[in-house]
């Protein structure tokens, strides 16, 4: 009897750390789901931030090259604004009359401007991103403008670096305009370089 | 041998917890980051729809398939549209009677389209022009 009450004499202690040690490993393991859940989570977050941010980037940048002259509307390299369309002003200089309906014109919105695609694609790469709005030294844009041609549209002026093979965050924008009466596919890519050998 | 009651219902206290915070992030995970296509989809229609309708008016296209019946070249120019598109042209006259109307090939219809309209001028009659565009269904 002494020898059963002495073998039970710690029973609550004896159970007690039993469940303790298993009340400690259910709380590290909920505290580790936790931190690697979060972990994941968070990036995807940033991930999809930066993606929004692209998408609307791309959209901007197009809708300012296709449907704006620039200013000034004759500009080269001191510039404040581009845009691809022709001037609407008779001096070609600026553009006094930018509500004017030109529904019957062929100049201003959707109608490009040669000289001006020209003017981009010799512009310096870094600083045509900066008015385009590509502040990320790792951000890139490849814009391509294809003529139709009777049948299809065959590619006549690309401007920027294309993607690089590694790249995973690539967004594609399309739009079309008009150069010489003719219709022009404008395919826009923005894209982003691996920081520093680094993709996500 | 007793068991420990307060430490038994601990325990399920502890697994109550764990699996609400399992289902509150996996919840996360879901609702956030389910793929739910492209949101700018609809905006994208539009733009589509409304630059290739302002580029056939601004060209003089839709004077010239109105002058000259031509609806070959309509449809073999609606036909360079991307393969993700559909879309159909319709050119009506001053009292909304259609004049002619031109779909992409291989394409049917949706009931998720855009549309997008311009009014112009032909031998000085007003007509408008209804471009109707959605995305490729296979």
């Amino acid at each position: 009897m002494k020898l059963i009450k002495l073998k039970f004499k710690h029973k609550n202690a004896q159970i007690f750390s039993i469940d303790l040690i298993f009340a400690i490993t259910l709380f590290m393991g909920i505290l580790l789901t936790i931190a690697t859940l979060w972990n994941i989570i968070n990036e995807k977050i940033i991930f999809k931030n930066e993606r929004d941010n692209f998408e609307i980037t791309a959209r901007n940048i197009l809708s300012l090259l296709i449907l704006t002259e620039g200013y000034p509307s004759n500009w080269s390299e001191d510039v404040d604004s581009i845009g691809l369309t022709t001037s609407l002003s008779q001096n070609q200089y600026n553009s006094t009359y930018k509500n004017r309906a030109n529904a019957l014109d062929n100049r201003g919105a959707w109608n490009l401007d040669v000289s001006k695609i020209n003017q981009l694609i010799n512009m310096n790469y870094t600083i045509s991103k900066k008015y385009l709005g590509l502040f990320n030294p790792y951000e890139n844009y490849y814009l391509v403008l294809s003529l139709y041609e009777g049948e299809s549209f065959q590619k006549m002026y690309t401007i920027g670096i294309s993607p690089y093979a590694n790249t995973t965050q690539v967004i594609n924008h399309n739009r079309f305009a008009l150069l010489n009466n003719v219709p022009v596919y404008v395919n826009l890519k923005i894209w982003k370089e691996c920081e520093e050998g680094l993709c996500n | 041998m007793q068991l420990n009651k307060k430490a038994i219902l601990f325990t399920i206290d502890a697994l109550f917890a764990l699996m609400l915070c399992l289902s509150f992030f996996l919840y996360i995970n879901y609702y956030f980051f389910s793929n739910d296509g492209n949101p700018y989809a609809q905006y994208d229609l539009l733009k589509v729809s409304e630059d290739y309708l302002t580029i056939l008016e601004k060209s003089n296209s839709l004077s010239y398939i109105l002058n000259s019946g031509n609806l070959t070249y309509m449809r073999d120019y609606i036909d360079t549209l991307s393969v993700n598109y559909c879309a159909n042209l319709t050119i009506l006259d001053s009292s909304n009677v259609p004049q002619y109307s031109v779909s992409k090939t291989g394409c049917l219809n949706s009931d998720q389209y855009v549309i997008s309209r311009r009014v112009f001028i032909n031998n000085l009659d007003p007509y408008m022009a209804n471009m109707k565009v959605w995305y490729y269904a296979k």
